[in-house]
C-alpha cells in the first residue's frame, strides 16, 4: 500500500480490560509530506464510533500534533520509519489513543506550557502541539514497550 | 484534504482567504505569503477563516511566529468568520487574547483599517 500504510482488522481485544473495541491500527511510515494519510484514517476511524462534532474535531488533532511530534523529534523529521496508530474505546467509556514509535525516546510532559508572549517575541513557531494535546485529552502519557515509545491519550467521551 | 488561499488588498489591509485544513502538510504557501506580506511593509492584515475547516499547530505557529514583527511596526491581524471548532482551538491556547475576531469579514476590515481610513 502507498507510504506504508497498512490496518488490522477490528476485533475485540481479550486482554484485562473488559469491552474494549479496539479499532483497526494504523501502520504508516513517517513522511513530513503526507499527514493527510494520519488524518483520513483518523476520520475513518471516528465514523465508526458514537462521537461528538467536538470530540472527532478534537480525535483528529489530538492524533495530528503526537504523530507530527514523533516525526520531528523521535524520528528528527526523517522519512521512512515506522508509526502505529491506535485507537480504542474501553469499557469505562473512554477513547483511548496510542501512538508508537521506535525512534529517539522523550517525554513531552517533562516540557513546561510555552510562554506565549516570549515566544511571540523571540518569533518561535514551534512547540505548541505538545501543549494542544495535553489541552485536548483527559489525559496524556508516555511510557516505553519493548522497543516501542508510546504516548497514550485519553478522554472520557459525552456518551459513553 | 488541502488548503486554498486566495490573497487580495483592500484599501490599506491584506486580505487573505483561507479554504480547507491549515496543517503541517499545508501551511508552507500560508507561511511564505505571511512572511511576503511582511517583507512589503504589509501588516494590516485579515484572514478570512470562514472556509478554514480545521487548524493545527503548524498553523498557530506561523500566527504566533508574525505576530511581533505586526505588532512592532503598529500593524494588526484579524481573523474573520472563525468557525465554533477552530475557535475552540485558538481558546485552548489561549490565542483567542492574542487576536482580534470579527464575525464577519466587514467588521475585520474595519478593525483593521488604519484609523481615518477605509470604514
Amino acid at each position: 500500500m502507498p507510504h506504508g500504510r497498512g490496518m488490522d482488522p477490528p476485533g475485540i481485544d481479550h486482554d484485562d480490560r473488559k469491552h474494549t473495541f479496539t479499532m483497526p491500527a494504523l501502520h504508516f511510515l513517517s513522511d513530513m509530506d503526507r499527514v493527510d494519510v494520519v488524518r483520513a484514517f483518523v476520520e475513518d476511524t471516528a465514523s465508526g464510533l458514537v462521537l461528538t462534532k467536538d470530540e472527532r474535531y478534537h480525535l483528529e488533532l489530538a492524533v495530528l500534533e503526537a504523530v507530527m511530534n514523533v516525526m520531528i523529534h523521535a524520528y528528527r523529521s526523517e522519512a521512512g520509519h515506522p508509526i502505529r496508530v491506535v485507537i480504542e474505546v474501553d469499557g469505562e467509556g473512554y477513547l483511548q489513543v496510542e501512538v508508537r514509535d521506535k525512534g529517539v525516546f522523550f517525554n513531552i510532559l517533562d516540557l513546561p506550557a510555552p510562554d506565549l508572549q516570549r515566544h511571540i517575541e523571540i518569533q518561535k513557531r514551534g512547540g505548541l502541539g505538545v501543549h494542544l494535546m495535553r489541552n485536548l485529552m483527559d489525559e496524556v502519557a508516555v511510557l516505553q514497550d519493548g522497543d516501542e515509545n508510546v504516548l497514550r491519550m485519553r478522554k472520557r467521551l459525552a456518551i459513553a | 484534504m488541502s488548503l486554498q488561499l486566495e490573497a487580495r488588498r483592500e484599501g490599506d489591509v491584506r486580505v487573505f482567504v483561507l479554504e480547507g485544513e491549515l496543517d503541517a502538510q499545508t501551511v508552507g504557501p500560508f507561511d511564505k505569503e505571511m512572511e511576503a506580506c511582511l517583507a512589503r511593509g504589509e501588516v494590516r492584515i485579515v484572514l478570512d477563516c470562514r472556509g478554514l475547516a480545521f487548524i493545527a499547530s503548524a498553523g498557530l505557529g506561523v500566527l504566533m511566529g508574525v505576530l511581533g514583527p505586526v505588532q512592532q511596526a503598529g500593524g494588526i491581524i484579524v481573523l474573520a468568520g472563525v468557525q465554533a471548532e477552530v475557535r475552540r482551538t485558538f481558546d485552548l491556547l489561549d490565542f483567542s487574547s492574542l487576536f482580534p475576531f470579527a464575525d464577519s469579514l466587514g467588521d475585520a476590515l474595519r478593525l483593521a483599517a488604519p484609523a481615518g481610513g477605509q470604514g
